[in-house]
Order: structure tokens, then C-alpha cells, then sequence
């Protein structure tokens, strides 16, 4: 943890969002359940856990996409659903999983898009709304693609506008649901740094991954979601065990410490033996 | 040329939009409000008010009889033989006037309706919105035999009715508005065959006029029922404006628009109220005149950039493809009429087939 005290910043360890004894359904089906977390500025919070644990129910239900049974959400110490959707907007940006838009579409308008929070049908465009986008298409480094189309952009390009549109609504929590599924392992790294980047800068990062070598190495703190509770959360180096991947996905792995900076990898090896009642 | 766009700075007042020009947007400013707009939106709208204007001049001066240019010229100014002048603003006036009307009403509800469905294929005939108003005209009909048919508000309130059983059939709105569209489909066949039943209903001599009615009609409106209905429409494009600002996001995902900071039902709702009462509008003045509806925005869309919704747009063909098809309908077998809507289906539907087959060879 040495590495954010360093950063000097005051803000730096305020809790962004928690959430408190959450529950969240579909109809008679508890897809969350009885969830407590706390997400910190600058920090990555990655959230695991296998397909259907709730993980991206959590993450829509912080950005008030879904009214929740039970339990409250707090961003900056305001309960969401007291918010209307448009000052949520402005404290929390969603990137869905497999976001879409029409592949003729620009760039620099999808990075637009971003800062509809901020406008209004008579304020569409302010020096504040340019430089947002400048901003978020400069840390992105899309700048250069700004009047091409989505349809002529690799899948990387691609992932990097959508992160633009992301940052140019300019909220302290940033919540990115599988942001690297798509990509080769050069443009996850791309993604997950500049991840990284943004929460050292203040932000509070919250993604969901699959990629357990990936989620070990970039959180700072890893939530494990499993049937839609939390199963453990902390530190990788301090939560990952192989009981814990046995407990999450019903998987044989090692656990083992990267030589030179000592991160957890993990090594699936084999289905875990179910035990015969 | 200096590239303001390179500095960082953004203080001075009309440095930071560079990037926006060179991106093809257009921009306003007049102290702290401020309009962005497609450029090329703009002169796609200037050009086909211009082809709307011509269309204009054309209708009324075309006809039966016609009205040289320099009589009509004299007739703009007050002037001209009485004859003429009856026949201009009392007969072709008040036409043209309902073609607009009309073609804006039904060009402004299917564009409101693709956008919620984001499906090109929603317009309100497929819905059964306009059969839906044409029943409730009908039934005006049938219960006060001394009208052809009941008031035009009638419509919109036909409209609106089949739009809260469509909402209560389809068990909401839904995502993209999907189930609204299955239903309206189903819902359309049925509303189709009770008019039809009430048609059969009337005496054979009111029988095949309604039915010519039910193709378009423009013939018999006034002043009367022009005015409150033109007002009852610039209200509801007024309010579609401020719709149309969010509607606009809806191309992407659902759960991505939400977190933008928008209320998606209530945008969807207000929409469809909308997209109602235009619908019914335009039924009420000319009819259900098929196609415009559909046909407008998809037509408009094939020359606008993606992120534009293209409403004002749509709004001046459909209002320019009425008033033109209805023309045709006059001119053609002069003095005997075809139906609005019969024309605008023979010619726009090998048109819009067209469009849509070189848009595929573009892209192949």
C-alpha cells in the first residue's frame, strides 16, 4: 500500500462509495445479496467472480441502474436514490459491457456524449465541455482519431473512445464493466494502466474483470463475488488463495508470487473434484 | 492559419470549438446559451424548405384551371379577378395548408417512434396508431348520420387510445420499445378490420367515399379546423425538441443512456405521448395517408450524419412529399382526383426501395 501514500494528496483514501446491506432482485431471484462495500479514492477496486455472481448487477445497481430491494448506495455521502439521475450522472460514469453505437458515428461525437450531464438543450456547448473532451481524448490518446468513424477503428481504438466518452463526464467514480474482455493482452495492459493512472490521479476506479493474473496485479483492493455475496475482499496479495479460487469457480489452481514484484498469479490447473454426497 | 485548437487555454470566448468546425458541427452562441448543430443537417433542412416552397407555388397555381405566374404574382399582392382569387385562398390555400400539416404531423410521429423503438420499421400505420384514430373519426360517422365523419380532434384521442392499450398489452414500454412494436402489429390487423366492419356499416354511397377518405384527403379542410389543429402541432414540435435532445443518446445501449444522467422511461413516455397525438393529428386533417411517416426519416437519415435525429428534417419532406404527391393526384387525371395516399405509396415506395438498394452497393 506504500505506493498511494505517497501520493500526498489529502483526498486520497476518502471513501468515494459505500454501500450498505445491499440487495438487489429480479423478481423472486436475489442477484445480489446483503453487500457491504467501501470504494476508495485512488484506488482500483476490482470486482471477480464467476459468470452470474452478481458482479455486474452491483456495479449497475451503483450507478443506479437498478432499484435496489434493500440497502443503500452512498457516492460522496449523498444516498443515491434521493439524486436525480442527472447529478448522479455527474458523480458516476458507467461503461457497460459491450457497449454500442453506430459504427458511422465520429469519434470526437462519441467522446461527446460524455458531457451530456453537463449540457442542456440550451447550453450545448461550453469551454468547460471542450476541454473535458480535449482532456479525455489526450489521456486516452485518441486525439489524432477524433473525425474518423468507429467502424474504421480497431477493437483496441475502439475500447480507447469509449474510455474517452467515459472520462469526458468527468466523475470522481468511474465504473467499467469488463473493459478489457475484447482486447489482446497489449491493449489490455494500455487499458489497465491508464486505469491505474486515473485513480492516482483521484478518481475512484471500480472495474469488473475475468482476468484473475490481470484483477491481481492492477487492484488495489479486489472484492470476490460469488452466488451474490462478497466472499472476501482486500489486498491480492493478501485474499488470493487457492481456497479462494476453489470457493469462487469450483477450479484447482496455484497461486503463485510474480519474481520480481511479488504479485499473485494464478495458474488454473484443473475442474475441482466435486465431493459426492 | 494558426491552430487555436493546439493551446490549452480556453479562456477566450470563441477559441474552443476548432475541433468541432473541422468535425463538421456548427455552432451558436448569445451569451451563456449555446446551440451545436450538423452543418450539413442545416443545408439538407434550408434546401428542402426551398423544394418545399416550390412545391408550394406549384400546388397552387396547377389544377383543373390554372393560375399563370403573373396572376399569381398579383393574387400574392391582394390583387386579381375574384374567381381566382377564391379559388387560391379559399380552396388551394387551406389544401396546401393541410398538406403541410399533415405531412409534418405524421413525418414528426414516425421519426419520434422510430427513435424510441430505434427501429426503422415502427411508424404509427404499422402500429395501428392511425387506423386507431381513423376508427374513432368513424365512428363519428356512424353515430351522427349529418356528418361525413367526426371532428379531426377525434383523431388524436383515437391515437392516444390505442397507444394506452398498446402500453397495457405490451406490459410497458420495454427495452427499445420492442414489445410495443410486436403488439402494435398484432393490434394494427384488429383496429384495421373494426374499420373496415364500420365501413361496411355506412350506405353504399358514404361507403365509397369513406373509403377514398381512408387513402388521404386533403379536399375538404378549412380555416376552422387548420388553426387549432396547426396550433395544437407547433406546440407538440416545440415540446419534441426538448424530447428529441435526450432521444438522441438513445442509439446506444440502454443501461448506457441511463448512466448519462437520463430518466430513459420518462424520455421514452414523453416521446410516445407525442408521436400519439401528432399521429392522430395528421390523420384528423388528411387522413391516414400511408408511408409519409415511414418513409420520411428513413429517407432523411440516408443524408445526415448518425448522431442527428433528423426531426425538422423529416418534418419538410414529409410535408413536401404530401403536398407533391397530392398535386400529381390532382394534375394527373384533372378533373377527376387520385387519393393522396395512393400516390405517395406508387411513387415513394419504388423510390425508397431505391435508396435503400444503392445504400447496399455503396457499402458492398
Amino acid at each position: 500500500m506504500g505506493f498511494i501514500a505517497g501520493e500526498g494528496s489529502k483526498t486520497l483514501m476518502a471513501v468515494a462509495i459505500k454501500v450498505e446491506q445491499l440487495q438487489v432482485n429480479y423478481g423472486s431471484y436475489l442477484a445480489v445479496d446483503n453487500v457491504e462495500l467501501q470504494l476508495k479514492v485512488g484506488e482500483v477496486t476490482v470486482i471477480v467472480g464467476p459468470n452470474g455472481c452478481g458482479k455486474s448487477t452491483l456495479l449497475q445497481s451503483m450507478a443506479r441502474l437498478h432499484r435496489p430491494f434493500q440497502g443503500q448506495i452512498w457516492v460522496n455521502e449523498q444516498d443515491i436514490w434521493q439524486l436525480r439521475p442527472a447529478q448522479v450522472a455527474k458523480q458516476l460514469a458507467l461503461l457497460p459491457q459491450s457497449p454500442e453505437a453506430p459504427g458511422e458515428m465520429s469519434v470526437l461525437t462519441l467522446i461527446q456524449f460524455g458531457r451530456h450531464p453537463h449540457q442542456g438543450l440550451f447550453r450545448q456547448w461550453s469551454a468547460d465541455d471542450e476541454q473535458a473532451v480535449q482532456e479525455a481524448m489526450a489521456k486516452t490518446g485518441v486525439s489524432n482519431l477524433a473525425n474518423r468513424s468507429l467502424q474504421a477503428l480497431s477493437g483496441g481504438q475502439r475500447q480507447r473512445c469509449w474510455l474517452a466518452m467515459v472520462l469526458a463526464q468527468q466523475t470522481p467514480v468511474v465504473l467499467l464493466d469488463e473493459p478489457t474482455s475484447m482486447l489482446d493482452p497489449g491493449h489490455q495492459l494500455e487499458v489497465l494502466q491508464l486505469v491505474r493512472t486515473l485513480a492516482r490521479q483521484g478518481k475512484a476506479m471500480v472495474l469488473v474483470l475475468h482476468d484473475l493474473i490481470a484483477a491481481a496485479r492492477f487492484a488495489d483492493n479486489l472484492v470476490a463475488m460469488r452466488n451474490g455475496k462478497v466472499v472476501a475482499s482486500g489486498a491480492p496479495r493478501e485474499i488470493l488463495t487457492s481456497a479462494l479460487v476453489r470457493q469462487l469457480y469450483d477450479i484447482e489452481a496455484d497461486i503463485l508470487m510474480s519474481p520480481e514484484d511479488d504479485v499473485p498469479v494464478v495458474v488454473a490447473k484443473s475442474l475441482a473434484t466435486k465431493e459426492v454426497a | 492559419m494558426t491552430q487555436p485548437d493546439n493551446a490549452l487555454t480556453h479562456d477566450t470566448s470563441n477559441s474552443y470549438y476548432p475541433r468541432l468546425k473541422r468535425a463538421g458541427y456548427g455552432y451558436f452562441q448569445l451569451a451563456q446559451w449555446s446551440v451545436i448543430f450538423s452543418k450539413r443537417a442545416l443545408y439538407l433542412y434550408l434546401l428542402l424548405w426551398l423544394v418545399l416552397l416550390i412545391a408550394g407555388v406549384f400546388t397552387l397555381t396547377q389544377g383543373s384551371v390554372t393560375i399563370s405566374f403573373h396572376d399569381f404574382w398579383l393574387l400574392c399582392q391582394g390583387q386579381g379577378q375574384s374567381a381566382q382569387q377564391l379559388l387560391m385562398w379559399e380552396i388551394r390555400w387551406p389544401r396546401l395548408l393541410a398538406g403541410v400539416v399533415t405531412g409534418v404531423a405524421l413525418a414528426a410521429a414516425g421519426t419520434l417512434l422510430q427513435q424510441v423503438t430505434q427501429n426503422w420499421l415502427s411508424s404509427p400505420e404499422v402500429l395501428g396508431v392511425n387506423e386507431g384514430a381513423t376508427f374513432l373519426l368513424l365512428l363519428g360517422l356512424l353515430l351522427s348520420p349529418v356528418n361525413m365523419l367526426g371532428p379531426w380532434w377525434l383523431a388524436p384521442l383515437g391515437a392516444v387510445l390505442v397507444g394506452v392499450i398498446l402500453a397495457f398489452l405490451a406490459g410497458g414500454i420495454g427495452g427499445r420499445g420492442y414489445q410495443i412494436l410486436l403488439v402494435g402489429v398484432a393490434l394494427a390487423y384488429f383496429t384495421r378490420a373494426m374499420n373496415d366492419l364500420l365501413i361496411s356499416r355506412a350506405t353504399a354511397q358514404h361507403a365509397s367515399a369513406v373509403h377514398s377518405w381512408t387513402l388521404g384527403n386533403l379536399a375538404n379542410s378549412d380555416y376552422t379546423e387548420l388553426m387549432p389543429a396547426s396550433l395544437l402541432l407547433m406546440i407538440c414540435l416545440v415540446s419534441a425538441i426538448g424530447v428529441v435532445w435526450h432521444l438522441r443518446l438513445f442509439k446506444l445501449m440502454e443501461s448506457h443512456v441511463q448512466s448519462l444522467g437520463i430518466a430513459v422511461r420518462k424520455v421514452q413516455f414523453a416521446a410516445l405521448a407525442l408521436a400519439l397525438v401528432m399521429a392522430g393529428l395528421g390523420v384528423g386533417i388528411g387522413g391516414p395517408i400511408s408511408f409519409v411517416a415511414i418513409a420520411a426519416p428513413i429517407l432523411v437519415a440516408r443524408w445526415l450524419p448518425p448522431q442527428v435525429l433528423g426531426l425538422g428534417n423529416s418534418c419538410m419532406l414529409g410535408a413536401t412529399l404530401v403536398i407533391v404527391a397530392d398535386t400529381i393526384g390532382r394534375v394527373v387525371l384533372a378533373p377527376n382526383e387520385i387519393p393522396v395516399g395512393v400516390i405517395t405509396s406508387l411513387l415513394g415506395g419504388p423510390f425508397l426501395l431505391w435508396v435503400l438498394l444503392q445504400e447496399k452497393e455503396v457499402k458492398h
